[in-house]
């Protein structure tokens, strides 16, 4: 009995002196309608990357990092980068947006997503000029050649 | 006839399995509220035409998920799957394999080629338990990366249903997918076509070496509500009913052996001597009469 009852006491004092969790704190998923996300794209004057993608998805996990190293890069030059979870709820895009330190912009739309936008997989990031979708960038891409496309399609006119 | 019957009823579940038609207009899986439902036999999801879910993808998905799923208190667990599989074992053991697999009614229809054909070692039966627990529960669940996810190891490397149903169909119906295709996808298409090649020399090779859909079925197959009956006194060892197996099971060595599919080929045609019948929560069923014995028969 003595014995449990210190074990229980250096547990606690253990957990109370554990360092909180450094949680990327900056960064909330939103959950948003995939009509809301057809009204992003027709109001949109200059170039927009919208990543569908998924926290179950391996090769998302491996493409969200190089596309926040390019948005953080060429953000200042008008880069707009857009990421709609499909995921089965919130939760999971959220736990690899504070792991990922993601900065961009990221929505939870769920898998209605697939139907709504015609997707058959992730990730596929819709390429939106003059309010439409004009390219599908179907599946994961390195840096070289993510950076020649958004490099490509940047313009000064829509430069901040 | 009851082969016929069979065929019929494996042709219908394929196509109820695969009766998403559409695909070849949107060009994209189909995603509606069915696909929540597991198919009986290995199927794959990401068939363009699939109507439900491979259950042995799912049950390799919640084990790559499952760290990540605790985490943000999603404890499904797949419970589901788990408990869908549980229920038809626990009814009819492995005869789904034998009724609705369309993956077992392709290698059944590719082994109808003519051409002589081999027996396999019998060791390599325990291959689909290896299979099943290598590549189905310990990989997906133990390897994982940074975030705690795992991958569907047997989906991924493996699975030749998947490389046929959706790997191929895919890089038809969407050509930008076929930018990515890499090593994986050959070593994929060398599966599939090795094991194509076996199809034709050896009785269903996936089912019996491979599957470990048929591995979960089998564990099943002493214990099920429908179970196959072998009565010794009867059976004059002609091996008949081995000759005729699609799983080359000797039946004559006992009931329920965990290859055995319960196509009941040998109870309707192979057994000429009533050894073979089969019982349904232990009440037999109507046993078949058996013919005369040749030597049995008068001399005139």
């Amino acid at each position: 009995m003595k014995k449990s009852y210190y074990v229980a006491i250096l547990i606690a004092v253990i957990v109370m002196v554990m360092p909180p969790v450094q949680g990327f704190a900056g960064n909330k998923v939103l959950p948003i309608g995939t009509k809301d996300i057809q009204e992003m794209i027709a109001s949109q004057d200059c170039p927009l990357f919208l990543v569908a993608t998924a926290a179950w998805c391996g090769p998302c996990r491996e493409e969200l990092p190089v596309l926040n190293k390019l948005f953080h890069k060429y953000k200042d030059r008008g880069l707009k980068l857009v990421a709609v979870s499909m995921d089965i709820d919130l939760a999971p895009m959220q736990r690899l947006v504070d792991k990922l330190e993601l900065i961009f912009p990221v929505y939870w739309a769920g898998e209605k997503m697939y139907g709504d936008f015609m997707l058959f997989g992730v990730p596929t990031i819709l390429v939106v000029r003059d309010g439409k979708i004009q390219e599908r960038i179907i599946g994961s891409r390195d840096e070289t050649f993510l950076e020649r496309k958004i490099t490509s399609l940047m313009t000064e006119a829509c430069a901040p | 006839m009851m082969w016929s019957v069979r065929r019929w009823i494996q042709t219908a579940a394929v196509l109820i399995s695969n009766a998403y038609l559409m695909f070849p207009f949107t060009r994209t899986i189909y995603q509606g509220k069915l696909k929540a439902v597991c198919t009986p036999g290995l199927n794959c999801y990401s068939c363009p035409a699939a109507t439900g879910a491979c259950p042995l993808g799912s049950l390799q998905n919640f084990y790559a998920t499952l760290r990540p799923g605790l985490e943000t208190g999603r404890l499904h667990l797949g419970l589901y799957v788990v408990g869908f599989l549980g229920i038809i074992g626990s009814l009819v053991g492995r005869m789904p394999c034998a009724w609705v697999c369309p993956f077992g009614l392709l290698q059944e229809l590719i082994n109808k080629i003519p051409s002589r054909k081999y027996e396999i070692p019998r060791f390599l039966i325990y291959g689909k338990y290896v299979f099943l627990v290598l590549f189905v529960v310990i990989l997906p669940a133990v390897v994982v990366d940074d975030f705690g996810y795992g991958v569907t190891w047997f989906c991924k490397y493996v699975c030749p249903a998947g490389t046929l149903e959706a790997g191929i169909p895919m890089l038809i119906i969407q050509p930008p997918l076929r930018e990515l295709i890499g090593i994986l996808f050959y070593n994929k298409v060398a599966i599939l076509l090795v094991l194509f090649i076996l199809m034709v020399f050896v009785k269903r090779p996936f089912c019996r070496v491979v599957c470990p859909l048929g591995a979960i079925y089998s564990l099943f197959n002493r214990a099920s509500a429908f179970r196959m009956v072998h009565h010794p006194d009867k059976c004059v060892r002609c091996k008949q009913c081995y000759h005729d197996c699609p799983m080359g099971v000797r039946f004559y060595e006992g009931a329920n052996q965990v290859d055995c599919i319960r196509c009941l080929k040998c109870y309707r045609e192979s057994c000429k001597y009533g050894a073979i019948s089969y019982e349904i929560v232990g009440i037999p069923a109507q046993p078949k009469a058996p013919e005369k014995r040749l030597l049995d028969m008068p001399l005139k």
